[in-house]
């Protein structure tokens, strides 16, 4: 801070002299066109940010839209040609092994019209699946049962893995425990086989029946996955 | 140097004033009387404050262009149209402390040493002089303006309050520990605090 002592004084006059209200005035006359073209200028940047923000947040919400629902499995069609569609059994089970599984397990919601809300936020996702599987008849299940109890007479008369009839399963896996064993088998088709049937009923012991990795194709020739089967036979 | 402050007017001044302000707020060519009693008052206040005389009279016709894009946002609170003007002038001259266009100087006479020696109850030596101009110097921004609106520039607390949006009794309050703070340093005769 600088320090001054006496400076000479101005006069009044010397002040008035310097008075210029007309160079004022025209100085406003160039500013105010100045500040009219900073506002469409900050005006323009605005709604472009938020055009951009919004297009990103578009961008991302489809993103986010098919990580959880998965999208439409690009599966070769000449793999599951009409043909195949009528004898699954001819489906290689090796290629539905290469879908990542926890994309493929959401994607039976693309039957449904969940898939086109595509704008829900990931909660309201949530819920609405949770209303699916309470509700749709596609979940697969043993003698009418998707999960929980089941008899080993309901097991036994079990001839298939069941499921609405527009959908046909390709394949599931099977798993028990044998003695102290875990067994994990791969079935072809809907079909569950006797001799797995009995030896499931002989070694189960009290332990849970899972039947995962459930996968069916629709009427549209898409591949989905269904959700797990957990059983306990009685 | 007392700057010559309009700030205590009468109603019907009030009045007139607010009167030609309005016709301003209208059309900018109005604003010229307004622009003839406030320039020198304004002028002084920046001058005051810097050492550079053209630096001065630019940054007083940057007020009043600023007070012209703005006079239609002016609102009359019952004080003289200074006050805002005197606001602007703030901004504007801390502004260019900011940008380093100019220097923050002290401008003091012997009628104001004088005056601040009496407060702080001193005698007027040449050595208490040089050590209450050592003491300003040390003071922070903050106390230095209170202390030159008060003793240089012999404005009423409400002024100062206007200016400083401050309540009168704070500008009063915040003053008082000015002083003190100069006090202080004057008798310790010691570097900052």
């Amino acid at each position: 801070m600088k320090l001054n002592y006496n400076r000479p004084k101005l006069s009044s006059s010397e002040i008035e002299k310097r008075q210029d209200f007309n160079s004022v005035l025209n100085q406003i006359k160039t500013v105010k066109p100045y500040l009219f073209k900073k506002i469409l200028f900050y005006g323009t940047i605005g709604l472009t940010s938020i055009a951009g923000i919004f297009i990103l947040n578009s961008t991302t919400l489809k993103t986010s839209t098919k990580k959880i629902y998965g999208t439409k499995i690009t599966l070769n069609k000449t793999l599951i040609s009409k043909k195949s569609q009528q004898n699954h059994k001819a489906i290689n089970p090796m290629i539905l092994r290469n879908v990542p599984s926890r994309k493929v397990k959401a994607s039976i919601f693309h039957e449904t019209e969940i898939f086109e809300q595509k704008t829900e936020t990931t909660s309201e996702m949530k819920v609405e699946r949770k209303k699916y599987q309470q509700t749709n008849s596609l979940l697969p299940k043993i003698s009418g049962v998707e999960y929980g109890a089941i008899s080993a007479d309901q097991f036994l008369n079990a001839k298939k893995v069941e499921i609405a009839s527009s959908t046909k399963i390709v394949s599931f896996n099977i798993n028990y425990f044998k003695i102290s064993n875990f067994i994990e088998k791969e079935i072809i088709g809907d079909e569950l086989p006797d001799e797995l049937k009995n030896e499931i009923l002989t070694y189960h012991n009290q332990l849970p029946v899972s039947i995962t990795n459930i996968m069916c194709v629709d009427s549209n020739n898409q591949l989905n996955s269904l959700p797990s089967i957990r059983l306990f036979i009685k | 140097m007392r700057v010559h402050s309009n700030f205590h007017q009468t109603n019907q001044l009030l009045q007139d004033e607010l009167d030609l302000i309005k016709k301003a707020q209208k059309n900018p060519e109005q604003f010229g009387p307004l622009y003839k009693k406030y320039h020198e008052q304004i002028f002084r206040y920046i001058y005051q404050r810097l050492d550079d005389i053209e630096l001065a009279h630019d940054i007083t016709a940057q007020v009043f262009i600023k007070a012209l894009l703005n006079i239609t946002k002016y609102e009359y609170r019952g004080v003289p149209f200074s006050s805002w003007l005197y606001r602007i002038a703030k901004s504007e001259l801390y502004q260019s402390f900011r940008d380093k266009k100019a220097e923050r100087t002290i401008n003091i006479d012997t009628v104001n040493v004088i005056a601040i020696i009496d407060e702080i109850e001193s005698d007027e030596t040449e050595e208490n002089k040089k050590q209450l101009l050592n003491a300003l110097s040390l003071l922070k921004e903050k106390d230095v303006q209170l202390i030159e609106l008060r003793f240089f520039e012999k404005r009423s607390f409400k002024e100062m309050g206007e200016i400083l949006e401050l309540t009168e009794n704070n500008a009063k309050v915040k003053t008082f520990r000015a002083i003190e703070k100069l006090k202080t340093l004057f008798l310790t005769k010691k570097p900052a605090l």
